[in-house]
C-alpha cells in the first residue's frame, strides 16, 4: 500500500493550527482529515489528545457557541443559505449553524436543543464544510480490506453499511460510514479517503455479527439501527484502491458506465449543486475511473452469515486486484 | 443548417475527463453523460475557444492524417451530432 500523504487543502484555512497550550475547556476530535476544536464534546468523532493533534499536522476547525450572524445571502437553499464566506442553516428547531470560510462553525442552540450536538452536525454540516474546503463529500462507506481502501457507494438501502460490516467481520477496518470524504492529489492522479466517524450504523442483525465491539441503539434512528464501533482505520488519510457501486451491473465497470452513477454519489446533492466548486467536484469524480478500479455488485439486503461471507470474499478479491494494479504502477 | 461562417461554441454546462481513448462527459444540471471518441474529443478540445468549421478542420488536419474532403464531411457530421446532444451550439 502506498504511503499516505501529508494532508493538503485548497483552503486558506489550512494555515490554522492548534494553540499551545490548549485550553482545558476545549474538546478535540479528529474526523475527515480535520482536527475539530470545540467548546463542547463531539462524541460522533474520534477524540484526540492535543499532542497527537499537533503531530497529525491536520488543519483545525473551530466549533463554538454564538449568535447567528447577519450575512448577505448569495443563494437561498431549501434549508439554509449560501453566503460569500460560508453557509448558514437551521437544523429543525434544534440548532442554527453558521459555517465560516471552511474553518469555523458557530452553533446557536434552539428550542429543541438537548445539550449535545445533533446528528446533523456530524453529517450535513461536516459535509458542507468539507466541500467548502475543496474535498468531495460522498454518500458512501469505506473499509480497508487486505491493505486496500475500498469505497462502497449505492442508493439508500442498497447495503453500503452491511457490505462494510461483512468486510469488518472478515478482519477489515472501518474508514467511514455513510459520509466519506474524498480528496485528490494535485493533478487528480491519485485519490485519497479521509478517515471519518469511528462508528457505523447497522441493522441489529448485522450488529450482532460484530461481537466484542461497543454497540448501542443509534439515538433517534428511524430504522432502529445500532451504532457499533468496530476496528478503525489507523491512518487519518488512506489512498483509495477502488470503488464498488451497489446496484450497478456486476463486474468491472468502464468509465462511461461509472459516469452514470457519479452525480448520485455526492452527499446532500442539492446542497452540493448550490455550493461553489460543483464543477471541480464533478470533474474530479469523472476522472476517478481513470485513477482507480470501479466494479458493480448486487445490493446486499440480507443478513445471513453466508451472504455476508460471500460479500466479504468479493470485496477481498476486488481489493487484491486494486493492490495488484498499484503494484504494476 | 450551418455555413462556413458559423461560429461553434461549447455548452458550458458540461464537464469532461479524458480516460483511455475517450472523453467522458457529464452535464452539470441534468446528469446526462456521454463518451466522445478520439475525433469528437479533439473537436471538443479545439472548441475551448469558439471558432468556425474551417478553423476546426485546419487544426484537425494538422493533427490527423486525413484529406480535406473527408475531414470536411466528417466534421460537419460530428458537429451536427454534438449539437443534437446539446454539447455545442452555433
Amino acid at each position: 500500500m502506498p504511503r499516505s500523504p501529508p494532508c493538503w487543502s485548497r483552503c486558506a484555512a489550512s494555515a490554522s493550527f492548534l494553540p499551545d497550550p490548549v485550553s482545558r475547556d476545549v474538546y478535540l476530535a479528529e474526523a475527515f482529515g480535520i482536527v475539530w476544536c470545540a467548546d463542547l464534546p463531539l462524541p460522533g468523532f474520534a477524540p484526540i489528545a492535543p499532542d497527537c493533534a499537533r503531530r497529525t499536522r491536520l488543519p483545525v476547525v473551530r466549533v463554538e457557541a454564538g449568535a447567528p450572524a447577519e450575512r448577505p445571502v448569495l443563494r437561498q437553499n431549501r434549508r439554509g443559505a449560501i453566503h460569500a464566506d460560508g453557509i448558514s442553516l437551521w437544523w429543525q428547531d434544534i440548532a442554527h449553524f453558521d459555517m465560516w470560510d471552511g474553518d469555523r462553525v458557530i452553533y446557536t442552540p434552539g428550542p429543541g436543543w438537548t445539550g449535545t450536538m445533533p446528528a446533523a452536525f456530524y453529517s450535513t454540516i461536516a459535509a458542507l464544510l468539507l466541500a467548502w474546503r475543496g474535498a468531495v463529500p460522498l454518500h458512501a462507506s469505506a473499509v480497508v480490506v487486505g491493505g486496500a481502501a475500498v469505497l462502497i457507494a449505492g442508493a439508500a438501502g442498497a447495503g453500503k453499511s452491511t457490505s462494510v460490516a461483512a468486510a469488518l467481520i472478515a478482519g477489515g477496518a472501518l474508514v467511514s460510514d455513510d459520509l466519506s470524504c474524498l480528496d485528490f492529489a494535485p493533478g487528480n492522479d491519485a485519490a485519497y479517503l479521509k478517515r471519518g466517524r469511528p462508528a457505523i450504523r447497522l441493522h441489529p442483525q448485522s450488529a450482532a455479527l460484530l461481537p466484542g465491539h461497543p454497540a448501542m441503539p443509534a439515538p433517534g434512528d428511524p430504522r432502529g439501527k445500532w451504532l457499533v464501533e468496530p476496528a478503525f482505520c489507523p491512518d487519518a488519510i488512506v489512498r483509495l484502491g477502488g470503488v464498488i457501486l451497489l446496484g450497478a451491473p456486476e463486474g468491472p465497470l468502464a468509465a462511461i458506465e461509472a459516469a452514470a452513477h457519479i452525480r448520485g454519489m455526492l452527499f446532500r446533492p442539492r446542497w452540493m449543486a448550490a455550493l461553489p466548486g460543483q464543477r471541480a467536484r464533478l470533474m474530479a469524480l469523472l476522472a476517478l475511473p481513470g485513477v482507480v478500479r470501479f466494479a458493480g455488485m448486487a445490493p446486499l439486503t440480507a443478513f445471513d452469515s453466508e451472504g455476508l461471507a460471500a460479500r466479504a470474499a468479493a470485496l477481498a478479491a476486488f481489493a487484491a486486484a486494486a493492490l495488484a494494479a498499484f503494484a504494476q504502477g | 443548417m450551418s455555413g462556413s461562417s458559423t461560429i461553434w461554441q461549447r455548452d458550458a454546462n458540461w464537464v469532461g475527463s479524458h480516460i483511455d481513448d475517450s472523453l467522458v462527459m457529464l452535464h452539470l444540471e441534468t446528469g446526462k453523460y456521454v463518451a466522445l471518441n478520439r475525433t469528437a474529443a479533439a473537436l471538443w478540445d479545439i472548441l475551448e475557444e469558439p471558432c468556425g468549421q474551417p478553423e476546426i478542420e485546419a487544426k484537425l488536419m494538422a493533427r490527423f492524417a486525413v484529406s480535406a474532403e473527408a475531414c470536411h464531411a466528417e466534421i460537419a457530421a460530428v458537429l451536427e451530432q454534438m449539437r443534437g446532444l446539446s454539447l455545442v451550439s452555433a
